[in-house]
């Protein structure tokens, strides 16, 4: 009775969070915001470009059980996504920032917190070396990304910049925490009003950054548990094997056993590395260290049966089982 | 002597209505004079000086300035060539024959090179290019070139730009339809001679 109320609330909830990703929005209209950025970069950007990364979001999550993740789950386990996901995902996160602290002049809030402003202070000196720096990072990303301020997992703030839709939440980039402030340098952010000069984009948009807004996305970083979230994330060496394995054991399900035989013996030195490195204080457990250690095992064993030339069905059984050890390992860090 | 800008081989309004004058003129005037620019301060006094553009893009990996600066302009430098006011139509001889060998037909070779154009994510190039005398499709991110050889392989004969300043102007968010408008100036010929040579 009690298996049959789990599955049916499973279920349930399964329908109830399973919703679509949806375009928020615009709080001010598409030609108040020139004449730092035109109407119709404006519409096309929202109604075309960010329209269109929610709609492949959707399409890439339908029907999988990642359906009912929030975004920054399938954000910070990027490294884990199609690239479907990860483009999408991203591009969807990044444009609703993008137009969340974009205000016209007259609309912007004025109201900065003393404790954001102080911050400012003491990491940067001035706003307008924080301004400076800003725009540095935006102009120095070859191709095409954006340009971000950060709350690092120290409570910290930080100027960074990524590549193409990526983002700071996602495990596939150096510096990682909460962005409070996105600047969108792909070409079609700019390119019908300012051509090559994406420097002239960047000085028109310091004036719609609504700082006040700014300064409320730094006060709820702060205390986001989302912040913790990302210091626990940064176990590498879990990554690392998981890549490894992933390019291995998914061409043997295939009947492509190559991967596997050339890099059975990367595969086992990922292993003794995973087994070795220190997890994450909330994921050091006596059964997550048995399990990587039975990983690490059974990784020698598929390494010595490559060497000895063991037939394909035999290799996919030993990797099977090593696939599943490795989930169990995932699955008893999820507290 | 530092590298110069090209003189393109045909005026800017000469790829209209496929591609406009307006981002023919801004793409070679000020997009691949920067990149000549910036490659030639980036080499200055430094042991590339003096060297082809070809040796330098084989040793660029890590040096960021190089490598970005490099690439724009060797790749704009094959693109302009690679279209022609009397472009368009099919390839012929051994070229249409190489076509049809390594991808069944020219509508199943366009298709497949539609596809590295379009799925290629943010900023970087589509490539036919011939790997020991087969002809294979790719694409890389940014300015990179199959000459770096790092997932592509092999020598260019046909490149595509498509960062977003090569058709934002003209067809903003539509990569497709740009992509399908280049086949309208491909200068096949050109290609056709630039496979002759790579084959050997």
């Amino acid at each position: 009775m009690k298996t049959l109320f789990s599955i049916l609330f499973i279920s349930m909830s399964t329908l109830l969070f399973a919703q679509e990703f949806k375009l928020p929005a615009l709080a001010h209209s598409y030609a108040s915001y020139e004449p730092y950025i035109d109407a119709q970069t404006m519409e096309i950007h929202h109604s075309k470009h960010h329209q269109a990364y929610v709609t492949n979001l959707n399409k890439a999550l339908a029907g999988t059980k990642l359906a009912t993740f929030s975004l920054n789950q399938l954000l910070m386990d990027a490294s884990f996504r199609s690239d479907a996901i990860r483009n999408n995902a991203g591009g969807h996160y990044n444009h609703s920032l993008f137009w969340e602290i974009l205000a016209p002049k007259e609309k912007q809030t004025t109201v900065i917190q003393a404790s954001f402003e102080a911050a400012i202070k003491a990491q940067y000196g001035s706003m307008d070396s924080l301004k400076k720096a800003l725009t540095q990072a935006a102009s120095t990303r070859f191709g095409s990304g954006w340009a971000w301020l950060i709350v690092t997992p120290d409570k910290k703030l930080m100027v960074t910049s990524t590549g193409n839709q990526d983002n700071p939440i996602m495990d596939v980039t150096k510096d990682r925490g909460i962005p409070i402030l996105g600047i969108d340098v792909w070409e079609h952010a700019y390119y019908l009003k300012y051509q090559n000069k994406r420097g002239d984009y960047l000085s028109g948009i310091f004036n719609l950054i609504d700082w006040g807004i700014v300064s409320d996305k730094y006060t709820n970083a702060l205390i986001d548990p989302l912040l913790s979230e990302l210091e626990k994330d940064n176990w590498l060496a879990l990554k690392d094997f998981h890549k490894v394995m992933a390019q291995t054991f998914h061409p043997c399900e295939d009947g492509n056993f190559v991967p596997l035989r050339t890099r059975s013996g990367e595969l086992l030195a990922k292993a003794i590395l995973f087994s070795a490195s220190k997890p994450p204080v909330s994921k050091d457990k006596p059964n997550v260290h048995k399990a990587l250690a039975d990983l690490e095992e059974q990784c020698e064993k598929i390494h010595e049966l490559v060497g000895k030339n063991a037939k394909d069905e035999v290799l996919l059984k030993e990797m099977t089982k090593a696939h599943d050890l490795f989930h169990q390992v995932e699955e008893l860090c999820h507290d | 002597m530092s590298f110069e800008l090209p003189t393109l081989p045909y005026a800017y309004d000469a790829l209209e209505p496929h591609i406009d004058a307006r981002t023919m003129e801004t793409h070679h005037t000020k997009h691949h004079q920067a990149y000549i620019t910036n490659l030639n301060n980036a080499i200055a006094g430094t042991d590339l000086e003096g060297k082809s553009i070809e040796e330098i893009l084989k040793v660029c990996k890590d040096m960021p300035a190089v490598r970005n600066n490099g690439g724009g302009f060797w790749n704009h430098n094959l693109f302009w060539e690679c279209m022609s006011p009397n472009g368009g139509g099919l390839p012929t001889g051994e070229l249409a024959s190489a076509i049809n060998e390594a991808f069944g037909s020219f509508e199943n070779f366009q298709a497949e090179f539609a596809k590295a154009a379009t799925t290629r994510f943010g900023s970087g190039w589509a490539w036919l290019c011939v790997t020991n005398g087969k002809l294979e499709i790719c694409s890389t991110a940014n300015q990179d070139n199959p000459l770096m050889g790092e997932g592509c392989k092999g020598t260019a004969i046909l490149a595509l730009d498509v960062w977003e300043h090569a058709y934002y102007l003209n067809y903003q968010n539509r990569r497709p339809d740009y992509i399908q408008s280049f086949f309208h100036v491909v200068n096949w010929e050109f290609v056709a001679g630039k496979f002759a040579a790579a084959k050997g």
